[in-house]
């Protein structure tokens, strides 16, 4: 008997070891920008964070079969849109999505999202050791006009 | 020798301290970059949401902040554009004074209709433009707007340049506004070139 409680501690001691070693994965204030009639495409955005080195590699939605994760650039004075494959998500270091970098676009949906809906999106991640996980969440709709980050305020320069 | 050497240059900098404060007053301070100069800016023949032709001769008397942007770009021109409105909401009674012009680089899928729902959304006051494929081209290089629409997969990638212009109340365009502006800052140069006047 003492022999079973034994090997059971120790099972689950072993358990939870490997546990937290296995990436957890947690995605927090995930939002959709509203749309007007007449638009196909809008813009999803969500901060993650991860505590092992991980990859975003896919996401869906019920709401549309075409789903891409962009990201902007600034090429001199022109702002590009690119798609990427995966995005990589350091250890410990929340990853925002936002107007300087990513962005996942629902594109061609048949009807617009409006303010106060719920967009359910399925991120799929692999970890380095190439094991796939995925999180889901419900991303809030919100107004059209909803800035995609506080206005910097850090750049005040006055030129002649 | 160390002393006298500061001596001199503190009355070398009292001397010259007068100057530079009359040099201050003269030359104004913008938050933009001061681009009057350069000669930026062609005529501008298009139709807004309401199925109005518009030209920039329609808006002499006040000022004129332009953008070029597109209704499926996600983050910058909806950004730009609550900036505005914000903008507006600090100018109170000089926002009569402003007017708000945002051209669409993509007139294909941005229509008409489009336009008319989407950018009250953000000012009723707004205009949003349209012209053609032709029309688009020549006033963006005519405010060194470069831009490109890519195919690609279901969708269409468009890369443009998200920075604004202001044009002044006869018609030159004076400031260049770079995307990190506030709306503070664009408000306090809007008040400033319209004290110009």
């Amino acid at each position: 008997m003492n022999k079973t409680l034994a090997s059971l501690a120790m099972a689950s001691a072993l358990f939870s070891v490997t546990f937290s070693a296995a990436a957890e994965v947690t995605v927090t204030d995930a939002w959709v920008r509203g749309m007007v009639k007449g638009q196909t495409e809008t813009g999803a955005y969500m901060t993650i964070k991860s505590t092992e080195p991980t990859k975003l590699v896919g996401v869906s939605s019920p709401v549309t079969k075409v789903v891409q994760l962009h990201e902007m650039k600034m090429d001199g004075d022109v702002m590009t849109m690119r798609p990427l494959k995966s995005l990589a998500v350091p250890a410990d270091k929340p990853l925002s999505f936002g107007p300087d970098g990513y962005h996942i676009m629902l594109i061609d949906l048949k009807k617009p999202l409006a303010k106060g809906e719920s967009v359910p999106l399925k991120l799929t991640f692999r970890s380095q050791g190439g094991k796939k996980s995925s999180v889901e969440v419900k991303a809030e709709v919100r107004a059209l006009t909803e800035p995609s980050a506080p206005a910097p305020m850090d750049h005040a320069h006055m030129q002649h | 020798m160390r002393i006298r050497l500061i001596g001199a240059a503190a009355l070398l900098l009292a001397l010259l301290a007068p100057c530079a404060v009359t040099a201050e007053e003269v030359a104004p301070t913008y938050f933009g970059k001061d681009v009057s100069t350069a000669k930026i800016g062609g005529p501008l023949h298009m139709t807004d949401q309401n199925g109005r032709r518009r030209s920039f001769e329609d808006f002499r008397g006040k000022v004129v902040v332009i953008f070029f942007g597109y209704t499926r770009c996600p983050d910058v021109c909806p950004t730009t554009l609550s900036r505005m409105a914000q903008v507006m909401r600090l100018l109170g009674p000089d926002a009569e004074r402003t007017q708000v012009l945002w051209v669409t680089v993509d007139p294909k899928r941005d229509t008409q209709a489009l336009l008319h729902n989407f950018i009250p959304h953000f000012d009723a006051r707004f205009l949003g433009l349209r012209g053609t494929l032709a029309q688009t081209e020549s006033l963006a290089k005519s405010f060194h707007v470069g831009y490109q629409i890519l195919k690609y997969q279901g969708t269409f990638l468009v890369d443009h340049s998200p920075e604004g212009y202001l044009i002044d109340p006869a018609g030159v365009t004076r400031l260049k506004l770079p995307y990190d502006m506030t709306a503070e800052q664009i408000a306090a140069d809007v008040r400033t070139i319209l004290g110009q006047q």
